[in-house]
């Protein structure tokens, strides 16, 4: 036993080694000036980026516009998605236009400026670009999905979702969109990206403020706890229950088996399997505004990040924090910086 | 001559009191409306825009008031909307009044003064600091008065206007005016248009969507029963339809239409010590915005005001005393107004005594009674001494509010109706120099403390509600220059220049307000002879924080523009007179609000004629 146990450990041992060489051949050389670190975006008036490197030793503010004088990315710079080829499509959301640029040296190489109106989120799928647009905020009946060719930036025809359309995002086969928007309404369409039609509508809670897909399943948080979704049967199998203390919690976000969401100027934390959701803070920290509190909110590689937009007419900030609650890095990003973007 | 010397170091500004007091004698032939404004005055900042001044300049008030009041305007780009900073006060914290009523709208408290056309004034007033007393809400940092009058006699007279220039800039402007025996008639028709597509050359762009056009037509009657009764009747319409420019051409295309309708009949009796004066209004407001062009799809709002004010004037000696009641009615309707009505009752007692020849003063009260919040009590106590021929100083103190809007208190699911006037105490100490017609020297220092401002602030579900949550200090001085020199006979040379230094701050965090510049300037010089005038404007605009934080590096840069213009005049042919103006002669670029570019050179002929 002890020999089969040594020898396996020590073949584990050798495993493990030969993966870390492999991993780690040579320091990691940046791909640009914004490479290591990470992108804040900022909501505008004008929208604009931070860029914090990973080791805290540099913050650069407004980096779209230094590296491309006499260019802005428009009003209210909503969010920024990715695709494999080291693009990053940034949407203006009041100016209907998406600007592209390379992730690490933000320099620009495109704009997608016909098809949008009142653009929100977008994902890129094989050679498809699908944006959610709301269009008049006073109806949800003319909300659609416009979709780009990925190279060309040509549009192809809409997708007329006909009820609200709010984030989207991919398992790398199907498209889910969100029909919820500002902690308002319900459910999740399943798109099928051959066709570009809806093939399921899956109910889930009513006040729906995010979903994440982790592993095979889907999290969606609602107003009253988390609906799991079996993403190869596309129904609800079970919800995790929030206490009524903190009903109305918001930005959900899974990290290494847990889940990670805020309420009001706190962040909480609850294993993927519990029953019913923590509402013990992790951490809280000081926020003046009222509706800019936990603006932007992630969890990555161990990390929570939380912004601030204070009072939407001055500069916001940016808290780091490690996973048991303790500051590890903070600074003032542009006006109202809304999301974490990792290089 | 020390301790003067200090105040002035300390203080500061105001001129131009020589062209009121001159008017004040005239009252009886010239029919001014708002005679409050001539008649208590005393220990304020007042002056006036002539009706040359105003022919001499475009219809934008905008850029009338810029060039010769030291009043900051934060105007979105070239025509857009344009809101006061007067004394680094809020946009809503100046009122507008047409013929001494009050126009700010009852929707945002606020008058955009692009939408305002000059043409059809014959003066424009500007009183600096407080006057809620006889002028009541929004009277903080100082009030505007667009007035229009008419003679006892007047002479027929056609006068018709027209003027062209860059970025396809038309304004023209017909007026008539007779005497029909006892009925006097003045009419006016003034328009506005351009295609404001003006270049922003480090866009390598052109303003896109900016158009616009204004119009205002004027009425004004006078009819004399008999030698002490007198009905007057007043009339306004003004409508446009202004587009508003983009930032980039993505931007979704939006525009504004407004509609607003001032009406008042007026009357007036004199015996002996006494005047009793009467005045019934109706006033109108509308407006459409179109969120999004390419959808048609828009939000309006429509509000009509019954306007009531009994005045009753009575002097004695070196006394007057004048008491005004006044009362209004008004309801607003519209896509997101919910219940929008307000009674407003207001009681005012003036007085004023000449108690020496050298000293005189005046206290006024108001109390208002409406049953929606706290009516405070306000008040304003001023003073002048002349000291002789040549110096004067004065002092004014008083306390002025603004009430809560039909937006901030109606607005659906986020109108507060536990608002409270916003109130402000100011004080206020001048001095003024004028020796003979060549020179005329002013400075000014003043103090203002305001509280329970109303901030839109967002709640917890990104609703913007509004608070009573600000307290700020404005502080600051102004200084007048004016000099006028007769070069020789049908010869004068004129120079009237403003500065003012300004702060304005936020009492929590000790910032400056946004868009509230620390130093304004401008100056006119102008020489004329027979038959040419030649004029040269400089405005400047210190630099603003966009941010509540002050960020260094978020600021609007100052700029300094210089404008000309020439004339000649024919005065044998119909009395006309034919004008070039050039603004931004430099072709500086220069924006007025963050990411606002605004025009360069800018061209425009004139010519004017009357008979």
């Amino acid at each position: 036993m002890k020999t089969i146990f040594k020898v396996n450990f020590l073949f584990a041992l050798l495993i493990l080694t030969s993966c870390s060489s492999d991993d780690d051949p040579e320091p990691q050389l940046p791909q640009g000036d914004y490479d290591l670190g990470t992108l804040v975006l900022n909501e505008g008036g004008i929208g604009s980026v931070t860029f914090i490197s990973n080791d805290y030793t540099r913050v650069d503010q407004q980096i779209y516009s230094t590296v491309n004088p006499n260019e802005e990315l428009g009003a209210f710079a909503q969010y920024i998605f990715f695709d494999q080829d080291d693009n990053a499509y940034i949407i203006g959301g009041g100016s209907n236009l998406i600007t592209v640029v390379n992730r690490y040296t933000f320099e620009k190489v495109g704009e997608i400026a016909t098809g949008l109106d009142n653009p929100r989120y977008g994902v890129v799928l094989g050679d498809n670009i699908y944006v959610t647009n709301q269009a008049s905020f006073m109806t949800t009946d003319d909300d659609y999905i416009a979709v780009f060719n990925r190279i060309t930036f040509a549009p192809s025809t809409p997708i007329i979702m006909g009820k609200a359309v709010e984030f989207i995002l991919s398992d790398g086969s199907k498209l889910y969109v969100q029909n919820a928007a500002f902690g308002f309404g319900s459910g999740i369409s399943v798109i099928n990206p051959n066709s570009n039609t809806i093939e399921a509508e899956i109910a889930t809670g009513e006040g729906l403020q995010s979903i994440k897909i982790n592993a095979s399943s889907m999290y969606a948080l609602h107003g009253t706890g988390i609906d799991v979704i079996n993403l190869s049967t596309q129904e609800v199998t079970s919800t995790i229950a929030l206490p009524n203390d903190i009903s109305g919690a918001t930005n959900l976000d899974i990290f290494n088996g847990r889940f990670y969401y805020t309420f009001g100027s706190s962040v909480y934390s609850s294993e993927l399997a519990a029953t019913t959701l923590s509402n013990t803070p992790i951490l809280t920290y000081n926020s003046n505004s009222a509706f800019g509190t936990m603006y932007g909110f992630e969890v990555h590689d161990g990390l929570i990040y939380l912004s601030d937009a204070t009072d939407f007419a001055s500069d916001g900030f940016v808290e780091i924090y490690d996973l048991n609650g303790n500051l590890v890095f903070e600074t003032t990003a542009g006006i109202g910086p809304n999301g974490f973007y990792f290089n | 001559m020390r301790r003067i010397g200090i105040i002035f170091l300390f203080v500061l500004s105001s001129a131009n009191h020589w062209a009121q007091e001159t008017l004040v004698q005239k009252l009886d032939t010239i029919y001014l409306s708002d005679q409050n404004l001539k008649t208590f005055n005393i220990g304020q900042k007042q002056f006036q825009l002539s009706d040359s001044l105003i022919r001499q300049n475009n219809f934008a008030l905008t850029d009338l008031l810029q060039r010769h009041t030291p009043i900051y305007f934060r105007q979105n780009g070239y025509g857009m909307v344009s809101s006061p900073s007067f004394r680094g006060t809020t946009a809503s914290q100046t009122a507008v009044l047409w013929n001494g009523i009050g126009i700010n709208s009852s929707l945002t408290g606020q008058s955009d003064f692009n939408t305002l056309l000059t043409a059809n004034f014959t003066n424009i007033d500007v009183k600096f600091g407080g006057g809620s007393v006889i002028y009541g809400t929004g009277a903080i940092g100082g009030s505007i008065h667009l007035n229009q009058n008419i003679g006892k006699n007047i002479e027929e007279q056609h006068q018709f206007q027209v003027a062209y220039g860059s970025f396809s800039t038309l304004e023209s402007r017909y007026a008539f005016q007779k005497q029909f025996n006892v009925l006097k008639l003045k009419l006016a028709f003034a328009r506005r248009q351009s295609e404001n597509d003006y270049k922003i050359s480090d866009q390598n762009r052109q303003n896109e969507n900016g158009q616009f056009h204004m119009n205002s037509l004027d009425a004004v009657l006078r009819y004399d029963l008999s030698d002490h009764n007198v009905l007057s009747y007043f009339s306004n319409f003004t409508f446009g339809e202004r587009h508003f420019s983009l930032i980039r051409s993505t931007d979704p295309r939006t525009k504004y239409d407004n509609l607003d309708t001032r009406n008042m009949i007026e009357w007036r009796s004199t015996f002996n010590r006494i005047q009793s004066k009467l005045k019934v209004a109706y006033l109108t407001e509308k407006f459409t915005y179109f969120d999004n062009l390419s959808r048609d799809t828009s939000s309006s709002s429509n509000v009509e005001t019954q306007w009531l004010q009994y005045e009753l004037l009575y002097s004695l000696y070196r006394m007057k005393i004048n008491a005004i009641f006044n009362y209004q009615n008004a309801q607003a309707e519209g896509n997101q107004l919910e219940n929008a009505v307000r009674d407003i009752a207001g009681l005012s007692v003036l007085f004023q005594h000449q108690f020496t020849e050298k000293w005189s003063y005046e206290v006024t009260l108001r109390q208002d009674l409406n049953d929606d919040f706290e009516n405070p009590l306000l008040f304003s106590f001023g003073s002048k001494w002349s000291l002789d021929r040549q110096w004067s100083i004065r002092a004014h103190a008083s306390k002025n509010y603004r009430l809560p809007t039909f937006n901030d208190l109606f607005w659906a699911n986020a109108g507060n109706p536990n608002l409270t006037p916003e109130t402000a105490y100011q004080t206020e100490l001048g001095i003024h120099y004028k020796w003979d017609k060549f020179l005329d020297i002013s400075l000014t220092g003043y103090y203002n403390d305001i509280t329970n401002m109303i901030r839109w602030l967002p709640n917890e579900l990104g609703i913007w509600q509004p608070q009573n949550t600000q307290e700020v200090e404005t502080y600051g001085g102004e200084a007048t220059l004016q000099l006028n020199y007769d070069l020789a006979e049908h010869q004068t040379v004129e120079l009237i220049s403003n500065y003012a230094y300004t702060i304005s701050e936020n009492q929590e965090t000790g910032n400056q307000l946004i868009y509230v510049p620390f130093h304004t300037a401008n100056a006119n010089l102008i020489y004329s002879n027979k038959h040419w005038d030649l004029g040269l404007t400089w405005l400047f605009n210190g630099s603003v924080f966009t941010q509540t934080d002050n960020n260094p590096n978020r600021k609007v840069e100052h700029y300094n523009l210089t404008d000309l213009h020439v004339s000649r005049r024919f005065p044998k042919f119909f009395n006309s007179k034919l004008s070039l103006r050039a603004m931004n002669i430099f072709d500086l670029a220069y924006e007025a609000v963050d990411n606002r570019p605004m025009p360069g050179r800018a061209l425009t002929f004139q010519l004017l004629t009357q008979f």
